[in-house]
């Protein structure tokens, strides 16, 4: 049976990820096991970072199953078996700025901003899985204007750039593990206060929303569910394995300290993002590099410190040294956090995480040099469920001008979506609004 | 949202092409389109405005008498939009936002009892009466209001389930913290002859919040427990208290940079290979538009004051880059000299945010005109063209020469006659707010046109910076737009009137924001 109803973890999908769908499948998709396959669990990891020189990163001499590295890229090599570089696709007027609003959504359409993070998360939650945060959003620089990631209605959701904040939001609420001998943990005073505590907050903001026109009760609404999130959290009625981690690899750690570099601080982002998903505490993260206009850049080896777009996109000559040296930082943390997703078990304890995850790498334009989106650049990886057709050289696709809402959509559909209706640009249609057909197995 | 006449949309575009200065890097880069917001015609409805992150922290301050060491922590976040972060619809708690301010409560409920229980609470013991006085007394801070029986019923079962007195308090404080009445303002009225009034201690609140960024003080919300606060007298009496105070200059500063567009003029891509322009430049800058607007407002003066001042408030450091030498440390008020112009256009804020990092750029000073004067919104240009521009290696043009010429291309003449004509004006001054008479040699030509009537062809010719000032200052049009700026930046919501005449000060503009109908009461929704 096929189920095509909005929002459903297609049942295409759940067969391809079965016996059925690995018999198809190429040799270079080098087989996961079918128990594996089966499982169901998903997780999807968006790196977001800021257009780029688009001359210094292309792989110019890749072909469909060989990638030509240039130097600024060439830091992804450990990964290439599973990558797939995207070159070529279209943003159509969405992603020609940089903080543009479509490079995550495929639109510009103010009623219509839903980002993939947020739309993945949704189907995800609508398909009846449950874990104790929907999605995670982290990075960034603080106190910037944030117009990433949206859900629809027009609000910007901001990342949490505190490395220290977001392991607090994430991990502080998980109740305490069973002892040893299997009794239910003792009874836990603070969580026993903040209980209390969510009963008469919750009764205040209804008692307001009783009092309010429709909009600012779907501002409390908001607010609402997300002491309801809590309360779930605290009582381990959230779903997922909510910090048991039944994989055996959920081990957050102590909290991490907050340093004074943003891109630093998103590099402890990306850890606590793999830690989540080891632990099944959400399946969609999402990790921002740097702002668009306002990132201070001091790293090792990055050469004299600066502001990455004034400085490192605008005011160096070409080749641009320091913006070479960034991207490059930025596919090791890329590379980095894939092999962490390698060394650690899945929850359901089918592989490792790395199996069960799609990680892209997405920008908010393409040339970050000359204000352009025609020309959209995004990075693939992951084991992605056996989603993904890959080869030992790597592969390489070009989108000769299709919209790069159809390597959105690719995601979607590796994560097991197959009704794309609310996402992007509506106005396209037909093969405009499907995945890219080379990228699936 | 500032509507834009069919006429300026239709021309700008019409402009296409890939012409290298088309479309400047700076105003590509931060002009992003915005969505559209709230809007209220005259009255607007009942609201919840959520504290911003600053709102919060000076609130967190004032529970605890001013002691600024209480626990930072990144909790709310504030959208930007039209220069500010104050917007009423975009401000929300949502998702692990919660999850956040529980985080940050539970470690300021924690240092309060560590460091202040004694002051917090004359007594300790677990009497009822005890516990209530902290309730009542803390709860009053932090809801802007007493707290009626059943709020205090509700914290005293809070408090009683704990241990010890100190572990009460703390759950106590916790909790308060993330209360919706501490963390939004309550703008939602009694209902009464047809429209929601807001009481006293919504009007405590909202004045308070509006013209200091900061809680009411206890004694405004004595006024308020009074029933003091109804009457448009005393409304003008608080405002003539808050306004001043330090709070209240540093809150008009703030509107200023957001009014003008230069609040990011710290970040914005500066070309530093031959001009110093470093962050504390960029800070005394702001400085000195901080200071002409606080002084112009504080001496009654009005727009036209603002526009015309043939005097600014500058240090060494700004002496030095403006050409003045001399002065020291500290800011002091100077006549103009060494061709600075006239009121706050001259400032270097205005004219080096209003540039390109290397060039100063007529396009984007048109604009900044067009929008933030005269409130003639100009949508982002189009897409995907390129919008460097290279540095010239042989300097034989002028800036203006350069746009003229390929504003002559008919793809491009659209947008530019708009914009050009009216930074032409400007063009005494470099990309880094410096006058000059001479580009390599060639004499500057700062003449052009303003057309305030987008329908007809007929401009008012310009020559210079203090031309463009006289001719904005006595114009109904910026009168309006500055006062839908301010009304934004108190309300957070467009479109909202309030009660101004041609030639208000800066003081009454304001004093008009606070006894606004608006202010004070809201329509029933439909």
């Amino acid at each position: 049976m096929k189920t095509t109803q909005r929002g459903k973890i297609g049942r295409r999908r759940l067969l391809q990820l079965g016996a059925a769908g690995l018999a198809t499948a190429p040799l270079w998709n080098r087989g996961r096991s079918a128990a594996q396959l089966g499982g169901g669990a998903k997780y999807l990891l968006v790196f977001h970072t800021p257009g780029t020189d688009v001359d210094a990163w292309a792989p110019t001499g890749s072909s469909d199953t060989s990638i030509a590295f240039s130097e600024m890229t060439e830091l992804l090599e450990p990964l290439r078996s599973d990558l797939i570089l995207f070159e070529g696709f279209d943003s159509l007027g969405t992603a020609g700025q940089h903080g543009a609003v479509g490079g995550l959504t495929g639109s510009t359409d103010w009623n219509n901003l839903y980002s993939l993070d947020q739309f993945v998360a949704d189907r995800i939650a609508e398909s009846g899985v449950r874990t104790p945060i929907r999605s995670l959003i982290l990075g960034s620089v603080p106190g910037e204007d944030q117009r990433s990631f949206w859900q629809p209605g027009g609000n910007p959701l901001t990342p949490i750039a505190s490395p220290r904040s977001a392991f607090d939001a994430v991990f502080g609420t998980a109740p305490p593990p069973p002892a040893s001998d299997g009794e239910p943990a003792e009874a836990d005073p603070l969580a026993e206060r903040r209980l209390r505590s969510l009963a008469l907050l919750e009764g205040e903001v209804a008692s307001l929303r009783d009092r309010v026109g429709v909009r600012e009760a779907n501002k409390l609404g908001l607010h609402a569910e997300s002491l309801a999130a809590i309360r779930a959290r605290i009582m381990g009625t959230s779903g997922g394995a909510g910090g048991g981690g039944g994989g055996g690899g959920c081990a957050p750690g102590s909290a991490p300290t907050d340093t004074d570099s943003d891109l630093t601080n998103s590099r402890l982002q990306l850890d606590l993002a793999v830690a989540a998903f080891a632990c099944d505490t959400t399946r969609v993260a999402s990790v921002q590099f740097g702002h668009h206009q306002n990132t201070q850049v001091a790293l090792p080896g990055i050469g004299t410190p600066g502001n990455w777009h004034n400085d490192f996109m605008h005011s160096d000559p070409a080749p641009r040294r320091r913006l070479i040296e960034v991207e490059r930082w930025l596919c090791q943390q890329f590379v980095d956090a894939g092999q962490r997703l390698k060394g650690l078990p899945a929850p359901d304890g089918n592989g490792t995480l790395w199996d069960q995850t799609l990680m892209i790498w997405t920008r908010d334009m393409g040339d970050g040099i000359s204000h352009a989106g025609d020309n959209m650049r995004f990075v693939i990886s992951g084991g992605a469920g056996g989603y993904l057709r890959t080869a030992p050289g790597g592969r390489y696709i070009n989108g000769s001008g299709a919209p790069h809402l159809r390597v959105l959509l690719t995601a979607a559909e590796a994560m097991g979506i197959e009704d794309f209706s609310g996402f992007g640009d509506r106005n396209l249609s037909g093969s405009d609004r499907q995945a890219v057909e080379g990228a699936r197995a | 949202m500032i509507r834009l006449s069919p006429l300026l949309l239709c021309a700008l575009f019409a402009c296409e092409g890939t012409i290298g200065e088309q479309v400047p890097d700076v105003l590509v880069g931060a002009d992003i389109p915005e969505p559209e917001t709230i809007e209220c015609e005259g009255v607007g409805e009942p609201m919840l405005r959520r504290l911003t992150s600053v709102q919060y922290r000076n609130s967190l301050v004032a529970l605890f008498d001013g002691d600024e060491s209480v626990p930072e922590g990144e909790v709310l976040s504030d959208p930007a939009r039209l220069g500010f972060r104050v917007d009423a619809a975009e401000a929300v708690i949502r998702d692990l936002g919660a999850q956040q301010v529980m985080n940050h409560a539970e470690a300021v409920a924690a240092w309060a009892v560590e460091q202040k229980l004694g002051q917090l609470s004359s007594c300790q013991d677990p009497s009822p009466e005890c516990r209530q006085a902290f309730i009542g007394r803390f709860g009053r801070r932090a809801y802007r209001r007493p707290l009626d029986a059943a709020t205090v019923r509700a914290y005293e079962d809070l408090f009683t389930a704990e241990p010890t007195f100190a572990d009460g308090v703390e759950a106590v404080i916790a909790t308060m913290i993330q209360s919706p009445h501490f963390l939004y303002r309550a703008e939602l009225g009694q209902r009464r002859n047809g429209f929601y009034h807001l009481d006293d201690f919504e009007l405590a609140t909202n004045l308070a919040f509006t013209l200091t960024n900061r809680p009411p003080s206890d004694a405004l919300l004595d006024r308020a427990e009074r029933g003091e606060l109804q009457s448009p007298e005393a409304i003008g009496e608080v405002f003539d208290e808050l306004i001043n105070t330090d709070a209240a200059r540093q809150n008009l500063g703030e509107f200023a940079e957001g009014w003008l567009d230069v609040e990011d003029l710290l970040g914005r891509a500066k070309d530093e290979t031959e001009v110093a322009f470093g962050p504390e430049l960029r800070s005394d800058m702001l400085e000195e538009t901080h200071l002409l607007f606080i002084d112009v407002f504080e001496s009654n003066g009005g727009l036209n004051e603002l526009l015309s001042a043939d005097y600014t408030f500058v240090n060494g450091r700004l002496r030095s880059h403006y050409g003045m030498g001399g002065g020291g440390d500290t800011f002091e008020r100077v006549e103009l000299s060494n061709g600075r112009a006239r009121g706050v256009l001259g400032h270097g804020s205005v004219l080096s945010r209003h540039a390109l990092a290397f060039l100063s750029s007529p396009v984007m000073r048109g604009y900044f005109v067009r929008e933030r004067l005269l409130c003639q919104e100009l949508p982002a240009p189009p897409a995907g063209i390129d919008t460097n521009i290279e540095p010239m290696e042989a300097r034989t043009l002028t800036t203006r020469e350069r746009y003229i010429e390929h504003s002559e291309n008919p793809a491009c003449i659209g947008c530019h006659t708009l914009m050009d004509p009216i930074g032409f004006a400007f063009e005494h001054f470099d990309a880094y707010g410096r006058f000059r008479d001479n580009e390599h040699g060639m004499p500057v030509d700062a003449t052009g046109e303003l057309t305030l009537d987008r329908n007809s062809s007929e401009g008012v010719p310009l020559d210079g910076l203090d031309s463009l000032s006289n001719v904005l200052a006595g114009t109904e049009e910026m009168e309006a737009c500055f006062a839908h700026y301010l009304s934004y930046y108190a309300y957070g919501v467009e479109g909202c009137g309030t009660d101004f005449t041609p030639a208000t000060s800066l003081r009454d503009h304001l004093r008009g924001v606070v006894l606004a109908d608006h202010f004070r009461m809201r329509a029933l929704e439909e």
